[in-house]
């Protein structure tokens, strides 16, 4: 449970007051100076496109959020496909097999380069195995 | 109740008029707005050499932006806004450093704490309270706007606004009662 300190009735805001009554008063309008600022003023080009472009970011951001809206209540409204009742089972293509693999791949020129790649391989393991053992024996003796 | 608060429907209307195209309405709010700048500027330390410039730069600011202005809202916290910018812009802008011939000048600028507590319940304030304080404090009784206001011009919420009026109160009645003057009855 909460404790609330007990609040005292509202006294009246006299320092306000005391401030409110310390302000210095206006003083008299300076025409030099509204004059001065009025001819920079005329003289002042209108402000770029691109600093008024800010006008635009608030409409532009409001159009923006009521099309974001509406697209989600759309989607929140159109029928889901699985909610409609199913009259049978699905029919489902039977799984390719491996067998038919050879009908969609020349067998022979495969196999060729097959081959080729394994003579490659094995001349490469032969040239290996006989530089390891040079140096092996070099190492040794 | 002063001049540019009975006139403020009058001055919604002239800058509706600018942003329509009329740049001659704008004397009417330059004329409305520059005691009220004048003293804003004074209370938060701009130098008199430098208020010209800062109130000039204001209206220029007002002028480019009366477009941008709702006329729905009050207009005096919304230039109060424009003027409290361009002031922060200055205030970061200037040097802090000053060439020494000009360091006398400065330093009769500064501040003396508790010089003024008799004479000025504001210079006190601005010597006692910090600068946040002292210009909410401004705000809320040199200008007479209310939280929701001032939220407006210094971008705070008015919550916040409101906690940290009743900080600088306290702290300005705390240094008020230590200071012994009795100014403020409790």
């Amino acid at each position: 449970m909460k404790l609330r300190r007990k609040q005292s009735p509202r006294a009246p805001d006299a320092l306000g007051e005391s401030l409110r009554r310390a302000a210095p008063p206006l003083g008299r309008v300076n025409p030099l100076r509204v004059t001065r600022a009025c001819t920079r003023i005329a003289g002042a080009r209108p402000a770029p496109v691109l600093f008024r472009l800010h006008t635009l970011v608030r409409p532009l951001a409001r159009i923006a959020a009521g099309l974001v809206l509406l697209s989600g209540v759309a989607v929140l409204l159109k029928p889901n496909p699985r909610e409609t009742p199913m009259t049978g089972l699905p029919h489902i293509d039977p799984l390719p097999l491996l067998a038919h693999l050879d009908t969609l791949v020349d067998t022979r020129s495969v196999t060729g380069a097959l081959a080729a790649e394994s003579d490659n391989l094995l001349s490469d393991l032969t040239a290996l195995t006989a530089v390891l053992n040079d140096r092996s024996l070099a190492i040794l003796f | 109740m002063d001049a540019i608060e009975q006139s403020d429907d009058r001055l919604r209307q002239a800058m509706q008029a600018v942003a329509a195209g009329n740049a001659d309405a704008f004397r009417a709010i330059a004329e409305a707005l520059e005691p009220r700048l004048e003293r804003f500027f004074a209370q938060l330390g701009v130098p008199e050499a430098d208020r010209d410039d800062v109130y000039q730069e204001t209206c220029l600011r007002l002028y480019r932006k009366a477009d941008a202005y709702n006329p729905q809202r009050p207009f005096l916290p919304w230039a109060l806004t424009v003027a409290r910018r361009v002031m922060l812009n200055w205030h970061r802008a200037r040097k802090s450093t000053v060439a020494l011939e000009e360091a006398d000048n400065v330093a009769a600028d500064q501040r003396s704490p508790g010089a003024g507590a008799e004479a000025d319940l504001w210079m006190f304030a601005r010597t006692h309270v910090s600068a946040t304080g002292y210009e909410l404090l401004w705000l809320r009784y040199g200008e007479d706007l209310d939280a929701a206001e001032i939220a407006a011009v210094t971008h705070r919420t008015a919550v916040h606004v409101r906690v940290l009026l009743h900080r600088a109160r306290a702290t300005l009645a705390q240094a008020l009662e230590k200071d012994g003057k009795g100014r403020v009855p409790k």
